[in-house]
């Protein structure tokens, strides 16, 4: 399933459907050869190869979770194919400090943190293990309700500066979701207030089968912060570099006391929204597949060797032992004892319907599974 | 030998077809190797192996349909077999089967369960909480069969409630009798598909049945009474006060034109619409909702060949109006086609006798049958 390496392509095939959406986004990999090397070795040492191996963890936990969506072993499963440079830069450009608020895309972001792969895998077998401590990582629970979590990070960064602390929150989030009511209201309230938080908005372009076209009439999603009196930037979201460097300034800013940004992370959803979603229904598959060449663990890998930080071979390396880390997870997944059925509703329901009573429950169909 | 069960492959996906099997029997299998595609309502998807071995049997063939949780492929472990096992655990979901609705709700839903829209109005009507039912279509989408409260006592509220104390009540006091009649209502249709004065306003079915109603009432006053049981004293009101009888979300209402006895038919076909639209929104003020002393119950479309409404009691006799259609009749010894609907009256007996009845309701049936002196 890894996808061979490419050799620095720094635009995507011409004809690819939303292509000049990039043109004016912050680049470093479509940039020169040598002010892109002079970029990355300007970068302190560690950097370049921490982006790519936090890549290959989140691209080595997407996969696997697709194959344990495939086998049973997880119930519905987003995958984020191509989106984890956004992810890796917003979370390495942070301190662990900073809070996260992630969506049902970003849910292994919380592993760049230190947490088990386990855990967001048992969220999506639907065990209460699956609960993440959201105050040792701080990472806030993901939000599936579209743009829900964006008030909610105003509202922690609100908080921490209020109290004086030099606390970040960034908030993750999709193209679709700025035409919620939530983001508007987030927007306005950060930068009234002056929160320091980062709207960090993946603009691919999708939103499940809804095209960006017929979603907003803002071709440029960064302008909207005009609207609220704060900067946007536009950033190629297949450019681990570049986005860690917008997510920086905006984390800079805002440490700063200058209040909020957003980030508008321009590119295409390569995948499927997700395992129950099948993009032929509802877009053109070969023009969408012109985007393939953006795919950003081989940029940067192209990269990384341009600049002579790393070989192929040690780049290899690190994909493969990201993926064999993960490779017995289903045992481990399964060697996690099951809950008691009762806890099925316990954090869900204020008065436990009858459909998940104990007795009910406890019904012979519903434990046939023994 | 640890077998592989067809997942839950999208949201709610119940069975899935098998595309193409990518491994043979006898073969090696590794683990994440590809071991067929399946198709679904949702997509075609690749299922990767999660044991490592050698194929011992395919359970189902491409072409076949196969249901969530049924057997595809047993595959013999190179490794040993307890430590497999676990994994054969953990992908066999429950088997899906009509009688085992499943909990999966669609994770991409904000919050509203996924049901059908009968459905929906279903669980409003049984006073079921959609929360709480158990969809088994696709996605956990709650069906009407989803809704059969099975061995459950469910508490009958608010207008049910009050329906089924009012018509017990009704029922106890009222020992009644309904006369029906049948009629041409080709001339009433004439008048409805006319215009009205200010090129707008139409008069209706109800509104010419009301109009004609209440002069039968002018005439024979013993319909727009009531009876004091007591004292068995009829009590003659003093105006005429026609409910009509109106299905609303909430359940069936009466809502009350006051004092209409000397509305012309452009003034009472107005009110009437007044009071529909108010009572379908809920709008219908306490007094509108009170104080009829004879009431029109016309079913529309789906009043039916013929029904026997019940008297609003107190009140002694109530009107039916059922559906309109082309019939058979007989006019000068030659059968044609004419427009037709029943009317019936259902009265108290202990008041009204079947002759009085007979005879409102054939005085009603001569002035719906010249219609224009209605509109007057
Ligand atoms: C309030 C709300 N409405 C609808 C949905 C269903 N839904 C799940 S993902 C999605 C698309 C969101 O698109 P976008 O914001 O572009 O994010 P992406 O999925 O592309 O990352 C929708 C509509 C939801 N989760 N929440
Ligand atoms: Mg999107």
């Amino acid at each position: 399933m890894t996808e061979p390496s490419m050799t620095s392509p720094a635009r995507p095939t011409v004809g690819a459907p939303g292509a000049q959406l990039l043109e004016g986004a912050l680049t470093v990999l479509g940039d020169e050869p040598t002010s892109r090397v002079a970029h990355l070795l300007s970068l302190p040492q560690e950097l370049p190869l921490a982006l790519f191996s936090a890549m290959a963890r989140l691209r080595a936990f997407d996969e696997r979770a697709v194959i344990l969506q495939r086998q049973g072993v997880i119930g519905t499963y987003p995958t984020y194919f191509g989106e984890e440079a956004v992810q890796a830069a917003g979370v390495l450009a942070l301190s662990n400090e900073d809070w996260l608020f992630p969506t049902y895309r970003q849910t292994a972001a919380v592993t760049l943190r230190g947490c088990p792969p386990e855990v967001p895998l048992l969220m999506w077998r639907g065990h209460p293990g699956g609960w993440h401590d959201v105050m040792r990582y701080r990472v806030a629970p993901i939000c599936v309700p579209i743009a829900t979590n964006y008030p909610h990070a105003v509202g922690a960064a609100w908080g921490a500066k209020l109290k004086g602390e030099k606390v970040v929150a960034l908030a993750f989030g999709g193209d679709g979701s700025t035409s919620a009511g939530e983001f508007h209201e987030a927007c306005n309230l950060a930068a009234v207030v002056g929160a320091p938080v980062i709207f960090l908005v993946t603009n691919n372009q999708w939103a499940i089968s809804t095209p960006i076209s017929k979603q907003t009439r803002v071709t440029r999603l960064a302008d909207k912060a005009a609207a609220y009196g704060m900067p946007g930037i536009r950033v190629d979201s297949f450019d681990v570099f570049a986005c860690f460097e917008a997510v920086r300034e905006a984390a800079d800013r805002a440490r700063a006391g200058l209040g909020p940004t957003l980030i508008e992370a321009v590119g295409y959803r390569l995948g499927p929204h997700g395992t129950a979603d099948e993009p032929s229904m509802y877009r053109d598959q070969a023009q969408a597949g012109l985007w393939a060449a953006m795919e950003p663990l081989g940029r940067t890998e192209a990269a990384l060797i341009e600049a002579g930080l790393a070989d192929q071979q040690q780049l290899e390396q690190i994909r493969k032992s990201a993926a064999a880390a993960l490779f017995d997870v289903a045992d481990r997944l399964a060697a996690t004892p099951l809950p008691p059925i009762e806890e099925i509703a316990d954090s869900v329901h204020l008065r436990t319907p009858w459909s998940l009573s104990p007795e009910r429950l406890h019904e012979p169909k519903w434990i046939s599974n023994g | 030998m640890p077998e592989f069960r067809l997942p839950d492959l999208g949201e709610g996906v119940t069975e899935g077809e098998v595309v193409e099997w990518r491994v043979s029997e006898g073969g090696s299998v590794a683990r994440d190797q590809i071991l067929l595609v399946v198709g679904t309502d949702k997509a075609t998807v690749e299922i990767p192996s999660p044991y490592e071995g050698t194929v011992d049997a395919i359970l189902a063939a491409a072409g076949d349909r196969v249901e969530v949780g049924q057997a595809l492929i047993r595959v013999r472990s190179s490794a040993m077999d307890e430590e497999i096992s676990r994994p054969d655990r953990v992908t066999a979901p429950p088997a899906a089967s009509s009688e085992t609705p499943h909990l999966r709700r669609r994770a991409g839903d904000h919050g509203r369960v996924a049901a059908l829209p009968a459905a929906r109005r279903r669980a409003a009507s049984l006073g079921l909480d959609l929360e709480e039912a158990v969809g088994s279509g696709a996605g956990g989408r709650v069906g009407l069969a989803d809704l059969v409260p099975k061995g459950r006592r469910v508490a009958l509220r608010g207008s049910g409630r009050v329906m089924a104390q009012r018509m017990a009540e009704v029922h106890r006091h009222v020992p009644q009798v309904t006369v029906v009649l049948e009629c041409d209502v080709a001339a009433v249709e004439a008048v409805i598909a006319r215009r009205g004065p200010d090129r707008r306003a139409k008069i209706s079915i109800l509104g010419l049945v009301t109009r004609a109603a209440i002069e039968g009432l002018h005439a024979e006053p013993i319909f727009n009474a009531s009876l004091d049981e007591e004292r068995l004293e009829v009590i003659y009101s003093d105006a005429i006060h026609i409910g009509i009888a109106v299905q609303t979300s909430e359940g069936l209402k009466v809502a009350t034109a006051k004092d209409c006895g000397r509305l012309a038919a452009y003034e009472l076909q107005a009110e009437l619409d007044r009071l529909v639209v108010a009572a379908r929104n809920g709008k219908l003020t306490a007094p509108e909702l009170t104080g009829a002393t004879f009431t029109i119950s016309s079913g529309g479309r789906f009043g039916g060949l013929l029904a026997t409404p019940l008297v609003n009691w107190p009140n002694l006799a109530t009107l039916g109006v059922h559906q309109i259609e082309d019939r058979p009749v007989v006019r000068n010894g030659q059968v044609v086609v004419g427009r037709c609907a029943n009317l019936s009256l259902s009265f108290d007996h202990r008041v009204i006798d079947g002759m009085t009845a007979s005879g409102f309701l054939y005085a009603l049936r001569d002035r719906l049958l010249d219609p224009s002196l209605l509109m007057s």
